[in-house]
């Protein structure tokens, strides 16, 4: 398996951060942390239950039956308690999710709330961590983003594996924000071997079509232009009418005149002004005195 | 049990499949069964000195774990066949996804929002598919549920009148847009305010008020754009009014945009006056 870019330490937060910048190591750290607690916990529990078991009857004379309940009591409590905190932890990861595209401050709060919890399993953690790559992402420090991305999707997400598309596209798209290609090329392979449901795929479209424009490879991006245009009249408003500029512009570039000012009347239409000037800045749309031309 | 459609379903039909698979919220005391079931066991295992009773708890925490992992199992096939009926719509594959809505839609009565998103499919396909009845049955359905400044009561409240309107029932379109009129403001931004500007705009052009469509939109594109590919029909109805008004050259600018984003021939199965546009385009 081809293994994720490896993730820098990321800038300085900015004054009004709760949370400190990320750190590859700190994830690892945490992760081994969880662990020793985990397994302390475990070791702790054995110990209280070979006491009950076998030091309490044989040393004060215990009913074996009173011992036997009071340590299946044990185990359950423990095994209860963990397996709360730990769903708890998870479903509010999912919510921290949704949280940051609406109030990204407050998500912060919350998120560095959960993130303090110790013993978490790690599957729970990672989850965590996608919140937290989310949260990045909406408060467009990308290369933080796509940094946290990296270190979660170098390791197993275990029962959290159905979230592994959602943060492929987020590397993709962060990497490209960013200015790091190597990692949206990465996060793009991956998503081409992993099954997809038609919002993803259409995600993945838009940001294939945006990685091989933005590095000029111009007859990759327009083969198949008119199937192209026609999944992308399903995606939402804005994100079709950029996929129709950056087609735009590999036709244009082709010197594929009809196609290119159709699909960029297209993207006139559907995307706001100010949206095509960023493009156009970024040279990702045709510019203006060739669409004029 | 109701069996799915072979054809399009009656607005009788759909209102009985709907009433007999109505949304039941869970109580809140309900997510602690399993938990009380624990418990009591633990209780009676106290209670009770027989070997039967040490091994109750155990026994009602695989009960408690099996049945969990059924729910859950349960859950995520009626949620993958949500899922698969809204890419098939999609997609285009209107009845197919229509068949799979209807046959998932019992499967979700306990989960509300997902329940209220398949009825809204459903009325979303049948409006597709022509049975604009039979839409407008799962749209009062959840109208009904809604409360009427929602963002969604808005867009239904919208979408009726829009299928009023193509029926020729103007009467009952405009009543639709009065209901929706003193929670959106003539510019609002965004789908609602846009949604609301294409419905007023087929009010005038199904009333052949062609200068007052072309009045109230001096800025089309700004305007409509929020509305993504299906502004062109909104721009194929704002042609059809400038041709009314004689405004050729407005006309065929307009028609241009209209067909840059939907095909002619969709247009006019959408709305069949647009019919002449075509004729006078070829």
């Amino acid at each position: 398996m081809t293994m994720p870019p490896e993730p820098t330490k990321a800038t300085a937060p900015d004054a009004a951060s709760t949370l400190p910048a990320f750190d590859p190591a700190q994830l690892a750290n945490e992760l081994r942390r969880d662990r020793v607690i985990r397994s302390a916990l475990g070791v702790a529990v054995g110990l209280a239950v070979f006491a009950l078991l076998f030091v309490m009857p044989a040393l004060y004379g215990a009913d074996p039956s009173w011992t036997l309940l009071l340590a299946a009591l044990l185990v359950l409590g423990v095994w209860v308690s963990r397996a709360v905190a730990n769903a708890k932890a998870a479903g509010a990861a999912r919510g921290l999710m949704l949280a940051a595209e609406v109030s990204p401050g407050n998500a912060e709060a919350r998120l560095g709330h959960w993130l303090d919890r110790r013993g978490l399993i790690d599957w729970v953690r990672l989850m965590l961590y996608h919140a937290w790559a989310t949260l990045r992402h909406r408060q467009g420090r990308h290369a933080e983003a796509a940094a946290l991305c990296g270190s979660v999707l170098g390791r197993p997400l275990g029962p959290g594996e159905g979230a592994r598309p959602q943060m492929l596209l987020l590397l993709a798209e962060s990497s490209l924000e960013a200015g790091e290609p190597w990692g949206a090329y990465f996060a793009l392979t991956q998503l081409h071997t992993t099954p997809l449901t038609l919002n993803q795929l259409l995600q993945r479209l838009g940001l294939q079509v945006r990685y091989e424009v933005a590095l000029g490879y111009d007859d990759a991006a327009f083969s198949r232009w008119r199937r192209k245009a026609e999944l992308a009249e399903l995606m939402p408003g804005p994100l079709c009418g950029v996929t129709h500029a950056m087609l735009g512009l590999a036709a244009h570039r082709r010197g594929e005149h009809a196609a290119a000012a159709w699909l960029t009347r297209r993207a006139e239409l559907l995307c706001e002004p100010d949206q095509l000037t960023r493009l156009r800045e970024q040279r990702l749309a045709v510019p203006t005195t060739d669409v004029s031309a | 049990m109701i069996e799915p459609p072979g054809s399009l379903p009656s607005p009788e039909r759909l209102a009985e499949h709907l009433e007999a698979h109505a949304p039941r919220p869970v109580k809140p005391w309900a997510r602690h069964v399993p938990l009380g079931v624990i418990v009591a066991a633990v209780f009676v295992s106290l209670a009770v000195p027989a070997w039967w009773a040490a091994a109750l708890p155990w026994a009602a925490l695989v009960g408690v774990v099996v049945y969990g992992s059924n729910r859950r199992q349960r859950q995520s096939a009626a949620s993958t066949a949500t899922l698969y009926a809204q890419e098939l719509g999609m997609l285009r594959h209107h009845r197919q996804a229509l068949r799979t809505a209807w046959e998932v839609l019992p499967e979700l009565i306990y989960r509300t929002d997902e329940h209220a998103r398949t009825v809204g499919l459903i009325g979303h396909l049948l409006d597709t598919l022509g049975a604009d009845e039979a839409a407008n049955v799962a749209y009062d359905f959840l109208l009904r549920r809604l409360s009427d400044g929602h963002p969604a009561a808005l867009t239904l409240r919208l979408q009726k009148a829009a299928n009023h309107f193509k029926a020729d029932r103007l009467s009952d379109g405009d009543a639709e847009l009065r209901r929706v009129r003193s929670a959106i403001k003539a510019d609002e931004p965004g789908p609602i305010g846009a949604g609301y500007r294409a419905a007023r705009l087929l009010q005038s052009v199904s009333t052949h008020h062609s200068a007052e469509a072309i009045e109230e939109l001096p800025e089309p594109i700004p305007a409509l754009r929020p509305l993504g590919i299906d502004a062109g029909l909104a721009y194929g109805l704002l042609a059809l009014a400038h041709r009314r008004a004689g405004n050729e050259d407005h006309a065929k600018q307009r028609w241009r945009d209209a067909t840059c984003l939907v095909p002619a021939a969709e247009l006019t199965r959408r709305f069949a006056p647009l019919g002449e546009l075509t004729e006078a385009a070829a």
